[in-house]
């Protein structure tokens, strides 16, 4: 007989789940930073001068947004001032979701009572799972310093830049696990941690304004790599509190778990209460009361963004217009018509098509996830056909991105109307958003299409082809990938509205075939198994 | 006539290479209950789930109240759905879940589905979260029963439930078979399927191995006497009626298949002082079943026949009997007097001794002398 080895297992069990996601992200980071290598070589082959130093140093816009710049001479510290709070965002979302999912997602699904089951105690297990996504972050930290140093960025600077993100990536994912011990539901454990994070962005754009307001830094975890200045002239004591207050935040989370029941949270109260009948009345309407809250955080999120960016886009190109090396990476990647107002509207309205074709794709995977939970079988057991069910999601995903976008488009108008700018009218901001919309239709039918042919790849292709293929965008003109690659990305077809004419053909192609995915994705639907998990 | 409430022809579901059901014929007329047993994987699931048209079949055709399942915007109208694991909304709470099922299903008979609440003993303005899997089972055989629909599809619908709300769900079951309406009940413990059943079928391994009245069934099985005696036991070895003789403290415990006249003649010469007769339980009656000739087993084919079952037994393409203890005797440890017979499913296990009569299932005089 085998030996039990019941922390080993736990912890090999949580590595198991852990483990793909973590190398996807290790490695997408990885590829990131080297891509920044790789531009600022080409675009300032002898370096940034002085005077190109300090427009960056007094532009507030940059120094908001991005951080502010320290060893803008070197590729190490261009890449943390370009990419560096990008990519601290993506590190710190992943930790939470990931810690999220591991200390109450899998609670909810009532499969943590049986690991508990097990000789394990429930802050022993709650300790290991943390001791993994630990692991994980120290797994993407390595990956960035490996990268960074193989780019001839220095070994020193690059050790410092992974060991800060790693810290970013514990210090949210122990935020994370301390939401998860005081709200039951992983989506508000997951919420309240992204809420976390928010405040902490805001403190750092308030920290770095001005360098008389720099000590608001040290409240917030995002400000700790400004302080640190991995390039520059390191100050290691950030290294601090990217140690510590994960450790602590840990140490709490496991303290809260031993105070509380499983399934139960401090502060969640799941008394009785009246019932809300509201909503209930059809497929269609019960899919908007579940989803409509999602849809609000991502209206007030994205808006919020857009606001900001319309609030700069002045700024930015005033900044823009004096800096000829940065026209040249915007030339090289093909982004020269950025540099006008109108342009640089353009630009960022297909970011906005990003966010938005993303959420539509996240959004039928909650159909999927309705499917996926075997609740999907308590509405198809009644009188309402599959095509009722699937076409009142599918209405609603895409019905969700179009609102979203015209929220976007007012948010981005908003923030110009701030600023002062007559520039922009809330037509051109708005057309800059909704030029997006035939991708958005596409990736929405790509989504619609993936549910019925291959379901458990639901979200996980219609969000590959639009990170890929915007990346394609981004990245293919500048490396000269042949046209044919280019084209085969959505984005590529879209015009830079309201710069120049919306791209009528190519737009009304992208929707049609997204119609036609919907039409397949509904045939399958009809013709396959309705499978759980 | 009425159609059949529920129909089957030849339904078949592979996944990939894995048969989940194969050929299935059935049919259930209206008002009918009708048990539906099988081990864990016998495809019990797999049917009901045809039946509603979540699984697409692999072969095959199937009719809910002559409408095919297919369409289900029809067919759906007159079924309820109790299904084997109950996931509901965590946000919602029971009342919210069963105001949406009710707005789907149409018809709510809301008096009736306070007075289900009730009976059921269960609180509807708890979060679905906070219930336990007994009372999200409750949820769904309110949200079944309240729009009293003409078929109801329970798949073990009582996995969770205390005996209490057990007797509860029988009771509903017997009133809303007296209604009319038809109750097709999936189950693996026998002793469920028994005490409200009209017919019962097996499955095992994705195949129809027997469909059965209950009465049917009883008639053709057997009988245990326990008797405490005060002088010898009697023989019996030249009644055919005996199938098996087993010695007790004081007594003597005799299987009778048929008629028992002679063997309570001769028990009675041998003085009786205590006399303890048992009907057989389904258990036994199909452990019996399997254990007997195949001349027997055509007897029984031959009254399945009468009786107008459709059914996959008779001749000699009934499946290798599996059904058998692998211990100690069938029939002694089943008919042991005075102990709770404990819930146990028709296939207890069934490894190593899988279809093979074992010596001890020969020596315990299960098999015809």
């Amino acid at each position: 007989m085998r030996a039990a080895h019941p922390r080993r297992t736990v912890l090999g069990l949580y590595a198991r789940l852990t483990r793909r996601g973590a190398l996807l992200m290790a490695v997408g980071i990885a590829v990131y930073v080297g891509i920044e290598v790789a531009s600022y070589n080409a675009a300032y082959p002898s370096g940034v001068s002085q005077a190109q130093f300090a427009m960056f140093q007094d532009n507030p816009a940059v120094r908001m947004m991005q951080g502010a710049p320290t060893a803008l001479d070197s590729a190490g510290g261009f890449t943390v001032l370009d990419g560096g709070w990008i990519i601290q965002l993506l590190v710190a979302v992943w930790a939470l979701l990931t810690t999220s999912r591991l200390l109450r997602g899998e609670e909810d699904v009532e499969r943590t009572e049986l690991v508990l089951a097990g000789p394990v105690r429930a802050t022993r297990a709650t300790a290991l799972s943390l001791v993994v996504v630990g692991a994980a972050a120290l797994l993407i930290g390595v990956a960035v310093t490996v990268t960074m140093s193989a780019s001839g960025t220095g070994l020193r600077g690059s050790a410092l830049l992974g060991l800060g993100l790693a810290g970013v990536t514990a210090t949210f994912a122990s935020v994370a696990a301390v939401t998860s011990q005081l709200v039951n539901v992983r989506r508000r454990a997951a919420a309240l941690a992204a809420g976390v994070l928010g405040v902490a962005y805001v403190l750092r754009m308030v920290g770095n304004s001005t360098d008389a307001r720099s000590w608001v830094r040290w409240t917030t975890p995002l400000g700790w790599m400004d302080e640190l200045k991995p390039y520059g002239d390191a100050d290691l004591r950030a290294l601090l509190p990217m140690l510590i207050v994960p450790l602590l935040l840990a140490a709490l989370a496991v303290t809260l778990r031993a105070r509380r029941d499983i399934g139960g949270a401090l502060l969640s109260n799941d008394a009785g209460r009246e019932p809300h009948l509201r909503l209930l009345g059809s497929p269609a309407a019960f899919a908007w009361r579940s989803n409509r809250a999602v849809l609000l955080g991502w209206i007030l999120g994205l808006g919020a963004y857009a606001a900001i960016m319309g609030a700069l886009i002045s700024t930015m190109i005033d900044w823009l217009a004096q800096d000829k090396s940065y026209q040249k990476i915007m030339a090289d990647m093909g982004l020269d018509q950025a540099l006008t107002t109108r342009g640089f509207l353009a630009m960022i309205g297909v970011i906005f098509g990003v966010a938005v074709a993303l959420q539509v794709a996240w959004r039928m995977g909650a159909a999927r996830g309705e499917e996926e939970s075997g609740r999907v079988e308590a509405i198809l057991a009644r009188p309402v056909s599959r095509l009722r069910w699937l076409g009142g999601h599918t209405l609603l995903s895409l019905l969700g991105g179009t609102l979203l976008l015209v929220a976007t488009g007012t948010a981005l108008w908003l923030g110009v109307a701030t600023s002062g700018s007559n520039e922009i009218t809330w037509d051109d901001a708005m057309r800059s958003v909704l030029n997006t919309l035939p991708v958005v239709m596409l990736i929405g039918g790509l989504a619609v299409f993936s549910f019925g042919v291959l379901p458990r790849l639901t979200v996980a292709i219609p969000v590959t082809v639009t990170v890929v293929g915007y990346v394609v965008t981004l990245l293919g003109p500048a490396l000269s990938w042949p046209a044919w690659v280019l084209n085969l990305s959505p984005f590529t077809h879209l015009a830079w509205v309201p710069a120049v004419p919306w791209a009528a053909t190519s737009g009304i192609v992208m929707t049609c075939l997204g119609l036609i995915l919907i039409g397949i994705g509904f045939l399958a639907f009809r013709r396959r198994d309705v499978v759980g998990s | 006539m009425a159609p059949a409430a529920i129909r089957t022809l030849g339904l078949t579901k592979h996944f990939g290479r894995v048969v989940a059901l194969d050929g299935l014929d059935l049919e259930v007329s209206p008002g009918e209950i009708f048990g539906f047993l099988g081990p864990n994987g016998a495809g019990k699931s797999t049917t009901i789930r045809l039946l509603l048209g979540l699984l697409r079949p692999t072969a095959g055709e199937a009719w809910l109240a002559g409408v095919p399942v297919s369409d289900v915007e029809h067919a759906h109208r007159s079924v309820g759905y109790v299904p084997g694991d109950v996931s509901l909304w965590p946000q919602l709470t029971g009342a919210e879940c069963l105001e949406l099922f009710g707005n789907l299903s149409g018809g709510v008979d809301a008096a009736f589905r306070d007075e289900l609440l009730e009976r059921l003993d269960l609180d509807p303005n708890q979060r679905a979260r906070s219930y336990s899997k007994g009372n999200r089972q409750k949820i769904a055989l309110v949200a079944a029963f309240m729009t009293r629909p003409d078929i109801l599809l329970l798949d073990e619908p009582t996995v969770g439930l205390d005996p209490l709300m057990e007797a509860e769900f029988q009771s509903l079951t017997r009133e809303a078979a007296e209604r009319g309406q038809t109750v097709f009940l999936s189950s693996h413990l026998l002793d469920e399927v028994e005490d409200v059943c009209h017919r019962v079928a097996i499955l095992r391994s994705g195949v129809l191995v027997e469909v059965a009245a209950l009465e049917d069934l009883r008639r053709l099985t057997t009988t245990i006497f326990e008797a405490s005696l005060s002088g010898p036991v009697p023989v019996f070895t030249d009644l055919p009626e005996v199938v098996g003789v087993e010695p007790m403290d004081g007594g003597v415990r005799v299987t009778v298949s048929g008629a028992p006249g002679e063997v309570l003649t001769r028990l009675n010469a041998a003085g009786i002082t205590r006399l303890h007769s048992q009907a057989p339980t389904l258990e036994q009656i199909f452990l019996t079943y399997y254990e007997t000739s195949s001349s027997q087993r055509q007897a029984v084919a031959a009254a399945h026949g009468q009786s107008g079952v459709a059914g996959r037994g008779g001749d000699g393409s009934l499946p290798a009997p599996r059904i058998t203890e692998p211990t100690s005797s069938s029939a002694s440890r089943a008919g042991r007097p005075g102990v709770a017979r404990p819930r146990r499913p028709l296939v207890t296990s069934c490894r190593g001794s899988c279809g093979r009569p074992t010596p001890a299932a020969r020596s315990s005089g299960c098999t015809p002398a």
